[in-house]
C-alpha cells in the first residue's frame, strides 16, 4: 500500500442545522484521477474546500499527506485546489496571476502554464474579468494542472467550456498525467464525457460517502432486466433493486453483481440482461424514486 | 483500434479486444511487443490503469506473455487460437441472433439457407475472382 494522500474518519461539516458533509470516511492513495461525482449541493465542493484547508471542518478527522491542512503550509504547498470562481483580483492579466502562481507554488511550472495558454487561445495580456465563463474555466483548469503538487483538485473545471475545448481539456489532463504521474481530483456532473479518463470514482450523496470505487469495478456491480412485469417482480424479490420502471415492458436495475446463477433465473424468466453505464448505476444510487411525480406536475388542483 | 465511449462494454474489454483483433488481422505478429500501456492510454484517450487492465486480461488468457525484463509480446500460436476462438464464440452469436430474427419475422428456414447459400456463392465467386487477379 502507498502512502495515503487524504485520509477522513467521520469527518463532517455543519452549516448551521444542516450537514454538508456527514460522517465521511475514505483514504486515498497512489497517483490516479479520481473522479468526484454528486449532485449538486451533494457536498463535492465543501469537501474540496476542507481538504484544500480553505474550510474548517466540523467534526471527525481529515488527514492530508499526514497533516491536518488548515493554515498549514508543508501540506498547502503540496496541493492546488481550483474551482469556477477563483477570487483572483478581476483587474489581473493572467499572465500577472500565472506569475503569482509560480511565485506561491515552488511546483508550478509557469513554461507549461504559458504554453498552455497558447495552446487553449487565451491571450496572457488578457484581464480575468475579462473573460466568458468557459474561457475562466480554460484559464483555472491551466492553473490547477500546471501545478505539479501532489494533489490537484479541479473542482468542475469544464463549466462552461464548449464540447470541443472540453475534449481538448481532458486530453490534455490526462496526457499531462501520464507524464507527471500524481494524485488528481476532478469533480464534476459529466460522468459519462469523463469516465474514460477516470481510473476511480467517489459518489457522494447528501453529504456522505455513497461509493469510492474502480470505475470498471462500478460498471460491473449492476445490472438491468427487462421482460413482463411479473417476471420482472417475481424475479427482484429479496435483491437490492435500484431502479423501477413499468411502461411497454417491465424493467429494474439490480445493483449486486450478475452471477451465473442470476443469469439463468433470468433466462428461465425471459428476462433479457443487459449492463448499466457507470453514470446511470450513480444516478440510480443518488436519486430517490420519483416515478409518478412527473405527471404531478401537469394536474391541476381543484 | 477505436474505443466507443457510449458502449455499455467496459473499455477495459474493449481495450483487449482490440488487440486481439489487431493480432488477428496480423498487425502485431506473434513473439513482437504488443502496445505498451502508455501508448494505448495516449492512443485511445483512456486511462492508464484501464489500458493496464485491457493488457492484462490478455495476459491471464494466454494471449500475451510477459518476458523478463522486457516488454509484453505476443505469444506463439495466440493468432490461431484467436481466430478458432472468434470462428465459435463470434459466428455462434451471429448464428444465433439470425435466427432469432427469422423467428420473430416469421422467415422459414429454408428461406434462410437459400438466403445464405446464395451469399456464400456470392463471397466464393469474389474470393476466387480476387484471386485470379493475384
Amino acid at each position: 500500500m502507498s502512502e495515503s494522500i487524504i485520509k477522513t474518519k467521520g469527518l463532517t461539516k455543519t452549516y448551521g442545522k444542516n450537514d454538508a458533509v456527514n460522517d465521511f470516511t475514505i483514504d486515498i492513495s497512489g497517483e490516479r484521477i479520481i473522479g468526484l461525482i454528486g449532485r449538486n449541493g451533494a457536498g463535492k465542493t465543501t469537501l474540496m474546500k476542507m481538504i484544500a484547508g480553505q474550510l474548517d471542518i466540523s467534526g471527525g478527522e481529515l488527514e492530508v499527506l499526514g497533516e491536518a491542512p488548515m493554515d498549514n503550509l508543508n501540506v498547502l504547498n503540496n496541493l492546488v485546489y481550483t474551482y469556477h470562481n477563483m477570487d483572483y483580483e478581476k483587474a489581473r492579466k493572467l499572465r500577472v496571476i500565472l506569475e503569482s502562481y509560480a511565485i506561491m507554488f515552488d511546483d508550478f511550472d509557469l513554461e507549461f502554464a504559458t504554453k498552455l495558454l497558447e495552446y487553449f487561445g487565451l491571450n496572457p495580456k488578457l484581464k480575468y474579468k475579462q473573460l466568458s465563463q468557459g474561457m475562466a474555466s480554460i484559464f483555472n483548469f491551466i492553473c490547477g494542472i500546471s501545478c505539479r503538487t501532489r494533489l490537484v483538485m479541479l473542482d468542475e473545471p469544464v463549466l462552461g467550456m464548449d464540447v470541443t475545448v472540453r475534449r481538448a481539456a481532458y486530453e490534455v489532463l490526462l496526457r499531462e498525467f501520464s507524464e507527471n504521474p500524481r494524485l488528481f481530483i476532478v469533480s464534476s456532473h459529466l460522468l459519462s464525457e469523463i469516465e474514460g479518463i477516470l481510473s476511480d470514482i467517489i459518489l457522494i450523496d447528501n453529504g456522505r460517502l455513497v461509493l469510492f470505487d474502480n470505475i470498471d469495478e462500478l460498471r460491473e456491480s449492476a445490472y438491468r432486466v427487462e421482460g413482463e412485469k411479473d417476471a420482472v417482480e417475481k424475479f427482484t424479490a429479496g435483491k437490492n433493486v435500484v431502479y423501477t420502471k413499468s411502461g411497454f415492458s417491465a424493467e429494474a436495475v439490480i445493483y449486486e453483481p450478475l452471477t451465473e446463477t442470476v443469469t439463468s433465473e433470468a433466462k428461465e424468466l425471459e428476462l433479457t440482461i443487459s449492463t448499466v453505464r457507470a453514470e446511470d448505476i450513480c444516478i440510480y444510487l443518488t436519486k430517490e424514486n420519483k416515478e409518478g411525480e412527473l405527471e404531478c406536475l401537469w394536474q391541476k388542483a381543484n | 483500434m477505436r474505443i466507443n465511449f457510449d458502449s455499455i462494454k467496459p473499455i477495459y474489454i474493449q481495450v483487449a479486444e482490440a488487440i486481439e483483433d489487431d493480432i488477428v488481422t496480423g498487425k502485431l505478429k506473434e513473439g513482437e511487443p504488443v502496445y505498451s500501456q502508455l501508448i494505448l492510454s495516449r492512443e485511445l484517450k483512456i486511462n492508464p490503469a484501464t489500458a493496464a487492465k485491457g493488457i492484462n486480461q490478455l495476459v491471464s488468457k494466454g494471449v500475451l506473455e510477459k518476458q523478463r525484463g522486457l516488454s509484453m509480446t505476443v505469444k506463439i500460436g495466440a493468432a490461431d487460437r484467436l481466430r478458432h476462438e472468434q470462428r465459435d464464440t463470434g459466428f455462434r452469436k451471429i448464428a444465433e441472433s439470425l435466427v432469432d430474427t427469422a423467428i420473430k419475422t416469421g422467415i422459414t428456414k429454408e428461406t434462410v439457407i437459400t438466403e445464405i447459400s446464395q451469399l456464400f456463392e456470392s463471397g466464393a465467386e469474389k474470393a476466387e475472382g480476387g484471386e485470379t487477379y493475384e
